[in-house]
């Protein structure tokens, strides 16, 4: 049961087309998998619908239909797509599996957190998978900006709330550690718009913050 | 494929007018016989995505590109296109109309916000080439949650839900009129409008959320 949605601003901008790139991976990805918030984006996607009834058409060039017509029978150039994901990309919602190649490789990021960094082609945020294996925490940390954690697969704890598979996971500022539960890996789609800070024991900065060290989480045996 | 979904499609579309008249919550039977015009256009509008999915109708295709390619043209102009980009726009949103005909499901959309969406899709091309996850129907085929019930309610609810979002814009306050037009006209996020406006985004915010409010969009289960 999904039970951390995104916020209303972020699924109007999604429906209006306006959000970049990286926050629309989580909100595709979420509504890949949560039927509510997929109804609340079509429900937004009616009100650009009605404002685009009540436009004031604009005059087209004389020979538009023309032009259309002589390419309606034009051969649609077919967009590849991507293989069906084996072993753990099975966990990939669609929107997000054209953005991982079949090469993709995990790399270890630190203890116990390995990463697939992701091609972005704009904006100032950074996205990658993360898997966090069980049982184990992320290194402790604060955001210089925002973090967007969604849940694909297994389930972490932060700050006294559960995450699992779809929960998107919404930190600014203070600092935290999230913890894997203990028996499944957990894999995650996460997006940040500024450098972390690491604040643990290890504590140094990380610029770019994909240099996570993990530390063994003290509470799970 | 096509046949599967001519089976799921709707039922006529006067049977959901004549189950869509006998309902109070859309505000009453005035406010629909007044529009009767506008709803009935709708119907027409999904009669023709009908037509050119199953029969590739040329027809068809003409008059939706009549009513359809100069309102997409301007919503390129107001996307900040100049005129031969957005000419360009509308043309390539025309020609996925006709192609992705048979994907349309009036279950789950009305046909204005179907093409609503194809044309959005064509602009965030424009401005931003391939800076977004692709999305397709196709792409929910994974999802973990069963679908909605696929029986006439829910069909009703959609059409309802359009029908009413269309018929109380009209009477919205001016300022969350300017800040829905901004958000899906000209490509602005919360936080683009609230700097143009010099507003707080919380207020940006809250004119949204109010705006969607008395437009009777359900927001239950929204985090704020």
């Amino acid at each position: 049961m999904i039970a951390h949605h995104p916020p209303l601003d972020m699924l109007v901008d999604y429906a209006a087309g306006s959000l970049s790139e990286a926050p629309s991976m989580i909100v595709a990805a979420h509504i890949a998998l949560c039927a509510d918030c997929r109804r609340q984006v079509e429900s937004v996607e009616s009100v650009g619908a009605a404002l685009l009834h009540e436009i004031e058409p604009a005059a087209l060039t004389a020979d538009a239909f023309d032009r259309v017509l002589a390419r309606l029978d034009e051969k649609e150039t077919p967009i590849a797509k991507p293989t069906a994901p084996e072993g753990w990309a099975q966990v990939l919602p669609f929107p997000l599996r054209r953005y991982v190649d079949a090469a993709a490789r995990w790399r270890r990021a630190g203890w116990g957190v390995d990463e697939i960094s992701l091609p972005l082609h704009e904006g100032p945020h950074q996205a990658s998978l993360l898997r966090v294996r069980a049982g184990r925490a992320m290194a402790r940390h604060r955001h210089s900006g925002l973090e967007y954690t969604l849940v694909l697969s297994g389930a972490f704890t932060d700050r006294g709330a559960h995450y699992g598979p779809g929960d998107l996971c919404l930190a600014a500022g203070p600092e935290h550690s999230p913890l894997a539960d203990a028996g499944e890996d957990c894999i995650c789609l996460a997006v940040v718009d500024g450098p972390i800070v690491l604040t643990g024991p290890i504590g140094r900065l990380l610029n770019p913050w994909m240099r996570l060290r993990a530390r063994r989480a003290a509470a799970v045996g | 494929m096509t046949r599967q979904r001519a089976g799921l499609r709707l039922a006529p579309a006067s049977r959901v007018r004549a189950a869509f008249a006998g309902r109070k919550s859309l505000g009453g039977a005035g406010l629909l016989e007044k529009n009767a015009e506008k709803i009935a256009l709708e119907d027409r509008f999904g009669d023709l995505l009908d037509a050119i999915a199953v029969r590739r109708d040329r027809a068809a295709f003409a008059e939706l590109f009549r009513h359809f390619a100069p309102r997409l043209k301007s919503f390129g102009l107001r996307g900040g296109a100049n005129p031969e980009a957005a000419e360009e726009m509308a043309q390539e949103a025309m020609i996925a109309v006709w192609r992705k005909a048979a994907t349309f499901d009036r279950r789950r959309a009305s046909p204005t916000t179907w093409i609503y969406t194809i044309a959005r899709n064509k602009r965030i091309d424009m401005l931003r080439r391939d800076a977004r996850p692709p999305i397709d129907a196709e792409d929910f085929a994974i999802v973990t949650q069963p679908p909605p019930a696929e029986d006439a309610d829910v069909t009703l609810d959609a059409f309802q839900s359009h029908e009413r979002v269309r018929l109380l814009l009209n009477d919205l306050p001016g300022e969350q009129r300017l800040v829905l037009e901004k958000a899906f006209f000209e490509d602005k996020t919360h936080s683009d409008i609230a700097a143009e406006l010099k507003l707080p985004l919380g207020t940006v915010k809250s004119r949204i959320r109010l705006a969607l409010g008395r437009l009777r969009i359900s927001l239950q289960g929204v985090e704020s």
